[in-house]
């Protein structure tokens, strides 16, 4: 009986202990996300950056809308894309794959992430200088396939409702812009 | 009498050598699993998250598969042998004189459900405890790619976006159950095996042969195998699983509700 209860006051206070050290984990390391809205500019890397418009296109109106061809095959997308205006505030000229590259991870919701898709981008930006010059400006898109495969059905006939995000950065706090999808006509 | 059956065959259960190996094996792995975690990632522990460490969302380590194959002989090993030891030891003619055969069963298979049951949960609720005293129960950052990929069409991917820490509750008790479901297979088979060893493997070859002949991809997925497995490889759709988990505990229970009504023991 006596060894009954030291087991069991042993039991308690291991777990008590346990549970006091997971509140200290999980208050130690608080990660902040920085949500950032459309048109509203914001810093990163030493470039001046704006998201202008955002949308959602199935494939014939990507093509109509963009003048660019898309090779579905047997796919079933849609084509999530957001235009940004890049300023260089960095001081010195900036290649255009190096700002590119600067232009963060890729899109995301709630249950559904991408990252940019590069061959897209190269069929629908077009640049008139080599690179992007101190103190000059650019617009450019950013575009990824939304593929119906990741999706249930229920939710990918309500794919529009969903709130997308550009993730710009991951560390040290995610720093995310909140897409405005624009209703297509 | 039935509240008395149930609590003696749960007790053996509990007791028994089978449930105390089936432990061992279960907490081995969840263990190893944590310690190799956080031998590899030692230097960047602190940008870890808990589902990233919990074994059965760790897609990092072979700790997952290993645990995901033995699944259903840690489930087995504990209590599923024991109708196999009864008839053959001639206990059951013993057990048989007090209380109806129906009640016999109906205890058996509780205790048999219960014990696989606390056998496959107990490894993966302790596992899940000592990651969050360890790494932070953050949600998953989706495009560090370094999480399990969940998307929309797997199950409960909002929660494992919103509520890491249920999602892996939720499957430690989706994976109770479908261990208790293919534990009572072997009490199903019993009659028809020459050894405890071949009741206690039959759910495996059940499990691993239609683990892989049913394996679906991204339309559906029939697998017990790959729905009882949180990293989700193959899609399960959610009428998938409650017909998988409908339809097998249904087959477990009429053919030992006939065998309660036709086997004569005495």
């Amino acid at each position: 009986m006596r060894k009954g209860k030291i087991k069991l006051f042993l039991i308690v206070w291991i777990l008590l202990l346990w549970t006091i050290r997971i509140i200290n984990v999980n208050q130690r390391a608080v990660v902040e996300s920085v949500e950032i809205s459309m048109r509203e500019t914001f810093g990163y890397n030493g470039l001046s950056i704006t998201a202008l418009e955002a949308h959602l296109y199935s494939i014939p109106e990507f093509e109509a809308a963009m003048d660019a061809e898309v090779e579905a095959g047997d796919d079933e997308f849609e084509i999530v894309c957001v235009k940004f205006r890049i300023k260089n505030e960095t001081g010195k000229a900036l290649g255009w794959d190096k700002v590119m590259d600067e232009m963060g991870y890729g899109f995301e919701t709630l249950t559904w992430y991408s990252a940019i898709d590069p061959f897209l981008g190269a069929k629908i930006n077009f640049f008139s200088l080599e690179s992007l010059e101190s103190g000059g400006e650019a617009e450019a898109w950013f575009a990824t396939q939304v593929m119906k495969e990741c999706f249930r059905e229920i939710n990918w006939k309500k794919l529009d409702e969903n709130e997308f995000y550009y993730v710009m950065d991951l560390y040290p706090n995610p720093v995310k812009v909140k897409l405005e999808i624009m209703e297509e006509t | 009498m039935m509240r008395n059956a149930v609590l003696f065959e749960c007790k053996r259960g509990f007791r028994s050598r089978g449930f105390r190996v089936s432990c061992l094996i279960g907490f081995s792995i969840c263990i190893l699993d944590l310690f190799f975690f956080c031998k590899v990632f030692w230097q960047d522990l602190d940008s870890k998250i808990a589902s990233q460490a919990w074994i059965g969302t760790d897609f990092q380590l072979a700790f997952n598969n290993l645990y995901y194959v033995l699944f259903p002989i840690l489930a087995a090993l504990p209590f599923g042998g024991s109708y196999y030891q009864d008839l053959k030891t001639g206990y059951v003619k013993n057990l048989c004189i007090k209380i109806s055969r129906k009640e016999y069963f109906a205890a058996k298979s509780i205790a048999v459900f219960l014990t696989a049951f606390a056998a496959a949960a107990m490894p993966l609720l302790l596992n899940l405890i000592l990651c969050m005293g360890i790494v932070p129960l953050h949600t998953p950052e989706k495009l560090t790619f370094l999480n399990a990929g969940i998307l929309d069409r797997n199950l409960f991917a909002e929660i494992f976006y919103t509520v890491p820490a249920l999602y892996c509750v939720l499957f430690i008790l989706l994976d109770g159950v479908f261990a208790g479901i293919l534990a009572m297979y072997s009490v199903c088979i019993a009659e028809r095996v020459e050894s405890a060893f071949s009741a206690i493997a039959a759910p495996f070859a059940v499990y691993i042969l239609s683990g892989v002949a049913l394996m679906g991809a991204q339309e559906g997925n029939w697998s017990v195998m790959e729905m009882v497995n949180p990293l989700q490889f193959c899609t399960t759709r959610a009428e998938q699983l409650l017909i998988c988990m409908a339809g097998g505990s249904a087959i477990a229970a009429i053919v030992i509700i006939l065998k309660g009504r036709k086997k004569d023991f005495l």
